[in-house]
């Protein structure tokens, strides 16, 4: 729970938050431009509501996740219904939007650490035994139901599923890893770098290396990446 | 702590999946469940990280801001067609390990070929190596009388981009710049005399229309009369078409060095009872994840 008071604590709360609400727009297939403007509105919404004592207490970022959902879902309404994003101009919320809030656009510290975040998700779907990177792609990016994901993958639904539950686990599994253990296998698996060069890059004896990469396979068996 | 939640529900919840009885049930929960806001976070990056992965677009809209200019090739995106066309198995290795603990030779020797550092080569060169099986006329006073056949697989070396493991962070690639991994190699390469005479071989090798040079110990003679050509082409030699000859004769042939590296050179200066097999072959980068 987070009851805030004062624009520092938004400012570390947005910061923290905001690109996950975001995410929850764009995974609600609503265009990147106008998550953003909808993040914004929200966490200005929450903020005057909670200024005006109409939110005493705020529950982040629960709360600001069940406003994202229902704006989420107002706004694919509206997309329904006008056949547009539209952006509503006459929002009090908006208008009454205090000048001291931190914009919750990324500064470029934020896009480094994204830039990063976004470098590390390319090369832990490379580093992935390919039906599961394959299965990532088709079902929770492009949104395929398992049986049209099986059929252009050539297999049965039934083991679309088991794949995208695998991949799931592989994913979270290589995130959570030790630094220096990811490092390694991503050099190997996503880079397709040779043990010499890995072992030179990162000071290892390549008895050092195998064991890591050991440690690592066991590792994504043991979170339920490996079928 | 751990949500009662689980990640799937969240996920669906995030992605706006879930039937609006159970969304509704997960934003009761959100006032008193402490760990599961911070779990729809989680899900919820993860969810924009992946599809900005596959969209190079909502990628450079995620990051651009002034200063911090996303370069379109910085990150280069993937496609699920990208996806679809690989054969990626890192788990073979380790599994394989443990079939050779106890699954014997087979095991083992199927989890090797399944590494993918291993099977792509020998998948791409599978077909290619049909165009390299040459047959050789009945040779002149050759090593044997019968027709020989080299057969080839191709040069496979691959020149991994590394795009992402510098310490600062993704680096621009431009295209001049690739990155090679002190990678690969492998040809292979035996010839098969129809004599039981003892032969000597040697190889040579270099990019056509560059003099060739000797590769040391880089044919093996084997039992059968089989020989067997392995060499490595290092990370700083040129790509291209590559000239490939092969010279085997009698072992108790007393040609010199210069001897056999004019016949190597050039069939006129063809030595006595030495047959010489000249192949090209191509080394190419092979770009992963670009």
């Amino acid at each position: 729970m987070a009851a805030v008071g004062d624009p520092v604590a938004w400012g570390e709360i947005i910061a923290r938050y905001n690109a996950a609400i975001i995410g929850v727009f764009v995974s609600h297939r609503i265009p990147l431009e106008r998550g953003r403007e909808l993040a914004q509105d929200l966490w200005i919404t929450l903020y005057t509501k909670h200024e005006a004592g109409k939110l005493p207490y705020l529950r982040l970022p629960g709360l600001a996740f069940h406003h994202a959902r229902l704006r989420a879902l107002d706004e694919l309404r509206r997309l329904k219904t006008r056949n547009e994003v539209a952006l509503d101009p006459t929002s009090s919320d908006e208008a009454a939007a205090p000048r001291h809030l931190p914009s919750p656009l990324p500064s470029p510290t934020d896009a480094v650490v994204g830039r990063r975040q976004l470098a590390l998700t390319r090369r832990v779907l490379l580093s992935m035994p390919a039906r599961q990177a394959q299965v990532l792609a088709l079902v929770r990016v492009q949104g395929l139901s398992h049986r049209d994901a099986a059929e252009q993958m050539g297999v049965k639904p039934q083991r679309s599923k088991s794949l995208l539950t695998l991949a799931n686990k592989r994913l979270r599994a290589i995130v959570a890893m030790t630094d220096p253990m990811r490092e390694a296998y991503l050099m190997v698996h996503a880079d397709g770098r040779q043990h010499g060069a890995v072992c030179l890059e990162l000071g290892l004896t390549r008895t050092e290396l195998e064991a890591l990469l050991q440690e690592a396979f066991h590792h994504i068996k043991k979170a339920g990446g490996v079928g | 702590m751990t949500s009662t939640v689980d990640r799937d529900t969240v996920r669906r919840y995030v992605r706006g999946e879930l039937p609006e009885g159970e969304a509704a049930r997960l934003d009761a929960a959100l006032g008193e469940d402490a760990t599961l806001g911070e779990l729809m976070a989680e899900v919820a990056e993860e969810e924009l990280l992946l599809r900005a992965v596959f969209d190079p677009a909502l990628a450079a809209g995620l990051l651009d801001e002034p200063g911090v200019q996303l370069q379109p090739t910085e990150i280069p995106g993937l496609s699920a067609d990208e996806l679809l066309a690989r054969s990626h198995d890192p788990d073979a290795a380790y599994t394989g390990a443990r079939g050779g603990e106890g699954g014997g030779l087979l095991a083992r020797a199927w989890a090797w070929l399944r590494q993918p550092r291993v099977m792509a080569p020998a998948l791409a060169l599978a077909g290619a190596a049909v165009a390299l099986v040459v047959v050789l006329p009945p040779g002149e006073g050759g090593p044997g009388t019968d027709p020989e056949v080299v057969a080839a697989a191709p040069l496979y070396r691959a020149a991994f981009i590394e795009q992402m493991s510098s310490p600062d962070g993704p680096r621009v690639q431009t295209a001049e710049e690739k990155f090679r991994a002190p990678n690969t190699v492998g040809l292979d390469l035996s010839a098969v005399p129809a004599t039981d005479d003892p032969l000597q071989a040697h190889v040579f090798t270099g990019p056509v229309g560059a003099p060739l040079a000797p590769r040391a110990e880089a044919a093996e003679l084997q039992s059968g009369g089989h020989v067997a050509v392995r060499f490595d082409v290092g990370p700083d030699e040129p790509l291209g078409s590559w000239a490939l000859v092969v010279l085997v004769g009698p072992a108790a042939s007393a040609a010199t060095p210069a001897e056999l590296a004019a016949y190597a050179a050039d069939d006129s200066a063809k030595l006595d009872g030495w047959r010489r097999t000249v192949e090209e072959f191509e080394v190419q980068a092979l770009d992963i994840g670009g």
